[in-house]
């Protein structure tokens, strides 16, 4: 060994003054995530001797296995009809002219800046027994009675799927500017259609995309609180209703906590899923293409 | 057999450029042909033409007689190398080369075997399962090559595809292009803004400029003998006299600059005395003129001058010199061992044979 060590004062050690370096990170992650976290853990579980009461009652209750159920129902369904929505959205704004592609862009982005709760009345306005979609309907004479467009799940899929989009197409449509437009051109030269061509070239290539936006949409719609609350009936309650329930109505802190911790870990089982199957490095943009 | 290849007066326009405007050509079965122009001269658009990406505003391509002007890509059986190889990142080597067979529903063991050949051909063999991104700049550009011929295309398309190699590794590839094209008797239309490139590799060269043809014909003639200014100015490098027709005397013309120079070109009748002309010389024609040599006597263009700069360029020197009358001339002459040593400020005699004088409008 050439290196030679002179001082062992612990300041000298290179790994300790690195340390130092970490300490403010650490510290904002252990105040806004792990003593939070922690503290709900142990609500959930002490009350005030060790306890898995809560966790039992989830799990003995059908109601609220069903409204996992139904979470992850929503959730799903949710997800996907935001990509049928915002993969298309994303395709074309590909390949827009630069003028129309950033006035789309910026309306995208507005919508990001219109609150959660507005764009839900919103949509209470548009279809509700009097709104506009039934009047529309019923003057064209093409349904006798309104149709009942709120508090059911058909409510809750449109306003969730209007949130959702922009979610969906910022992370797919950053994935498509990276492909290169003249592959497509390779692909109809080599002799593909234009199907063939979006099946066998465009479509794979934009999966990272697809992943990272439905991983993160599906993430959001688990937690989802505003738009069941108000655009659905008492069957599309979701978790996170439920949580909020137990604390404003209930005040039952504890189980309130531990549905939160399973709400947390089901999140967590998704990502572990995606991450095992897709990895999650690609997220942040790791796919080299 | 005729013309594999016609274009009859075709032109795009994008908005109110003429991209490509009014150009006609016709290209003969294994015939290496080059579209050499500098940027937006439309070569590319030219070419795309031809691929089917771009459609004509007026005029019409026939393959093989067959009017193909509005034929989709996929339908032309005309295979394209691209400038950046386009290779499918996703997928593995084999399965790139193996798309236009996959898309043509080749069966599974003639689509293995086709491949295989097509990666001995461009010396690739082994590289089956890699993908794009494992390969090397030089390996990417002869998978994409393989790619393009392994379904036998009627015409080879090249659009810039040596522009991402190293120097080396572009004179190399030139070659290997070259041989793979002679082999297989492929009609390639190819295009590149390299003079260098064009001239080593092509059997005919089409000189574009601002969507025109502006000459097409053989390397040697287009740098012996260009058309125009423009061809003169672009390929190579090439001494201009401005000056006007003085007389025509038997075989040969005098051209008179301002500056009152007398410079004898061969016969030029394209103008009739007095009217403008440039006269072209290319440095490597004019020689250093002294008064032992007698190979020269018979040199009438004959001047001295004063040398102002010498350049060295490893092979050759390039002497910079102001004639008497203020012209300044570049002379080029390749180094060897009976190079005399000439100094800035020097006299010296320079001179050039008629033939090597060309006139242009």
């Amino acid at each position: 060994m050439h290196y030679k060590s002179t001082t062992s004062s612990l300041w000298h050690r290179q790994s300790f003054r690195q340390l130092i370096l970490v300490i403010p990170a650490l510290l904002a992650l252990f105040l806004l995530f792990i003593y939070p976290i922690s503290s709900i853990l142990i609500k959930s579980l002490f009350s005030p001797d060790f306890t898995l009461k809560h966790y039992l009652y989830f799990f003995e209750t059908p109601l609220y296995s069903r409204v996992l159920w139904i979470t992850f129902q929503i959730s799903v369904l949710s997800t996907l009809s935001a990509l049928i929505v915002g993969y298309p959205i994303a395709y074309v704004l590909r390949r827009a002219k630069p003028g129309i592609r950033n006035f789309f862009l910026l309306a995208i982005t507005l919508s990001f800046m219109i609150s959660l709760l507005v764009r839900n009345y919103s949509w209470i306005i548009v279809l509700q027994r009097s709104g506009v979609v039934n009047t529309v309907l019923t003057y064209l004479g093409l349904v006798d009675s309104p149709f009942k467009l709120l508090h059911n799940k058909f409510g809750v899929m449109v306003g969730m799927t209007h949130i959702f989009v922009p979610y969906i197409v910022f992370p797919i449509y950053s994935v498509m500017m990276g492909i290169d437009l003249n592959l497509e051109k390779a692909a109809q030269n080599l002799g593909a259609t234009r199907w063939q061509t979006f099946w066998r070239v465009s479509f794979p290539l934009s999966l990272p995309g697809i992943g990272a936006g439905a991983l993160l949409v599906f993430i959001m719609a688990l937690g989802f609180f505003i738009t069941p609350a108000l655009l659905g009936g008492r069957k599309e309650q979701m978790i996170s209703n439920l949580i909020q329930i137990q604390v404003v109505d209930l005040l039952n802190w504890p189980f309130a906590s531990a549905l939160s911790v399973i709400l947390l870990l089901a999140t967590l089982v998704v990502f572990a899923i995606y991450n095992r199957y897709l990895g999650v490095e690609r997220l942040w943009g790791g796919l080299k293409t | 057999m005729g013309h594999q290849l016609e274009l009859i007066n075709v032109s795009k326009l994008f908005g109110d450029v003429r991209a490509v405007d009014n150009v006609s050509l016709s290209i003969q079965h294994g015939e290496f042909l080059t579209l050499l122009g500098p940027s937006g001269s439309g070569k590319t658009t030219s070419l795309n033409m031809i691929a089917g990406f771009e459609i004509p505003d007026r005029g019409e391509i026939l393959l093989e007689n067959d009017d193909i002007t509005t034929v989709a890509p996929n339908n032309r059986g005309i295979g394209m190398v691209f400038q950046n190889y386009a290779l499918f990142p996703h997928m593995t080597v084999s399965d790139n080369i193996a798309f236009p067979l996959k898309m043509r529903k080749t069966p599974g063991n003639k689509i293995h075997r086709a491949v295989t050949e097509a990666l001995e051909l461009v010396k690739l063999p082994g590289f089956e399962s890699r993908y794009p991104h494992q390969l090397s700049g030089g390996q990417q550009q002869r998978i994409a090559l393989a790619r393009a011929i392994v379904f036998k295309p009627k015409i080879l398309l090249m659009d810039e595809p040596l522009g991402a190699l190293d120097k080396k590794l572009r004179d190399h590839m030139r070659l290997e292009i070259k041989h793979l094209q002679e082999s297989l008797d492929i009609t390639v239309i190819y295009v590149t803004h390299d003079q260098e490139e064009a001239l080593t590799m092509s059997d005919r060269i089409a000189i574009m400029n601002e969507g025109k043809i502006v000459q097409l014909d053989t390397p040697v003639a287009l740098y012996e003998t260009p058309a125009n200014l423009f061809v003169a100015d672009f390929i190579g490098e090439s001494n201009f006299l401005k000056g006007q027709i003085a007389e025509t005397n038997g075989d040969r013309t005098a051209v008179e600059t301002e500056e009152g120079l007398k410079v004898w070109v061969a016969k030029f009748n394209q103008a009739d005395a007095g009217e403008e002309v440039s006269v072209a010389i290319r440095p490597e024609k004019i020689q250093i003129l002294t008064a032992d040599a007698d190979d020269s006597n018979d040199i009438i263009n004959r001047f001295s001058g004063r040398i102002e700069e010498i350049v060295y360029v490893g092979e050759a020197r390039i002497y910079r010199v102001s004639l008497a009358a203020g012209i300044i001339v570049d002379v080029k002459v390749q180094s060897g061992p009976s190079v005399q040593n000439f100094k800035i400020g020097g006299d010296i005699t320079i001179g050039w044979r008629t033939r090597h004088g060309i006139a242009l409008k």
